[in-house]
């Protein structure tokens, strides 16, 4: 086995597979990532989101944005706007800013509704005010979807994508994961075998800057939420699994895994977990 | 996808927290169209892929009832559950609808170091940046 790790996007990747990567697989992965930042990213001034977030204005979007605004625009009907792209201004005004500098501004952000700044034909994105678009809900685990496919272009049918604890994996055998428990990341909360599926957590344990303060946040109220440790979603795509993980923290499980197939776990603060009946694997209770 | 894929075993041990928490399991009965479900596997055992499916027993304030699970089988693992409730009172119906909606626990953590595992899967770890500012801000707010 293979590893290639690497620093991306703010997080650690480690990509294994059978035999090390030629050169030209490893450039096309490198060119796929930077591309999405390039696009996506809200920490570097040079991004599409940047630019959108300086005035109001039509956009074509790159071929890759349909799936990744699609399911946004799922994931905020469902969650009854609590789950949104639009929750960029509300992150930087409590500190979760380009220069990291983790001082809230004190400001009293809303996060505007969908509606009424956002129209999406599937190609252009028009807005009616300028808005700092955030897809930090789903967006990376879309990105470890589009480096699977690179490896699968690439004739590197077997492997495991790892961005920094959300997993994609296809292969002949499964893959045993860990549940980090978010109280002690010297624990694991439960094992699940991951075989030709991603499997994506979301937990603020690690990017809490202040009591109260990190980075999943209520688009209803504009605030971190305080209810849910951390949440795991196991669906064919990474993108999917990303942002229901995220999801979970404002909604019925139940309700998602209707609406979206997946497998849930989700830890509660008073140390209770609730999962899918058809989750693989096991919860230690 | 495939999934679910947990072993065997571990599944059985699952059928055994539904039917504990439903009331007391009183015994049960199993069909199936691929083979046998052993009661109590103590070794490992290679099971024949195939659709197997089962039908547990308890005892109900308002009589006997049952729960029936079936389990799809593939190379020793498990790659597809269904739980099909079959209580005739209303509080054992409401009961059996949660356990095929979802289970709830609470949990105990282990140490990673004992469970093999190639991989762990968490909040996602940061970047140098971050991890910076975020030791500065401390630092800042302790002294």
């Amino acid at each position: 086995m293979a590893e290639l790790v690497f620093e991306a996007i703010g997080t650690r990747w480690e990509i294994t597979t059978p035999a090390p990567l030629d050169l030209d697989v490893r450039t096309a992965v490198a060119t796929r990532i930077e591309a999405f930042d390039r696009t996506y990213s809200r920490f570097r001034s040079d991004s599409l989101v940047s630019t959108i977030a300086r005035a109001a204005g039509s956009w074509s979007l790159p071929p890759d944005a349909p799936p990744l605004l699609d399911l946004y625009r799922r994931l905020y009907l469902v969650t009854d706007g609590a789950v949104t792209p639009l929750v960029g201004r509300a992150l930087t005004d409590l500190g979760y800013d380009p220069t990291y500098s983790l001082r809230p501004t004190g400001r009293a952000t809303v996060v505007p509704a969908w509606d009424d700044v956002l129209a999406w034909d599937g190609e252009h994105l028009t807005t009616s005010v300028p808005v700092l678009l955030d897809v930090g809900a789903a967006g990376k685990g879309y990105l470890v979807d589009l480096v699977a496919d690179v490896l699968a272009d690439a004739g590197v049918a077997d492997h495991v994508i790892d961005a920094g604890g959300d997993l994609r994996h296809h292969g002949a055998d499964p893959v045993r994961v860990a549940l980090e428990d978010p109280r002690d990341p010297r624990l694991a909360v439960g094992v699940v075998p991951l075989w030709d599926g991603a499997l994506c957590a979301s937990a603020p344990n690690r990017r809490t800057w202040a009591p109260g303060l990190h980075h999943v946040l209520d688009g209803r109220t504009g605030l971190p939420t305080d209810d849910v440790l951390a949440t795991w979603a196991i669906a064919p795509t990474a993108m999917v699994a990303d942002g229901v993980a995220t999801a979970l923290f404002f909604t019925a499980p139940e309700l998602l895994a209707a609406e979206f197939g997946v497998s849930y776990v989700r830890l509660r603060h008073d140390g209770r977990a609730e999962w899918s009946a058809d989750l693989p694997g096991e919860i230690f209770s | 996808m495939r999934r679910p894929t947990r072993p065997l075993l571990m599944t059985l041990s699952g059928i055994g927290i539904l039917a504990a928490t439903s009331a007391c399991s009183t015994g049960g009965s199993s069909t199936s169209t691929g083979g046998n479900l052993p009661e109590t596997p103590t070794t490992p055992v290679a099971y024949a892929d195939g659709t197997y499916s089962a039908t547990g027993t308890y005892e109900s304030p308002a009589g006997t009832e049952s729960v029936e699970v079936q389990l799809t089988l593939a190379k020793d693992l498990v790659t597809a559950v269904t739980v099909t409730p079959q209580a005739k009172d209303a509080s054992g119906q409401i009961y059996q609808g949660m356990f095929a909606q979802g289970i709830s626990a609470v949990v105990v953590g282990k140490d990673l170091n004992t469970l093999l595992v190639a991989k762990v899967s968490g909040s996602s770890l940061t970047s140098g940046g971050f991890a910076d500012a975020l030791a500065k801000i401390k630092a800042a707010a302790g002294g």
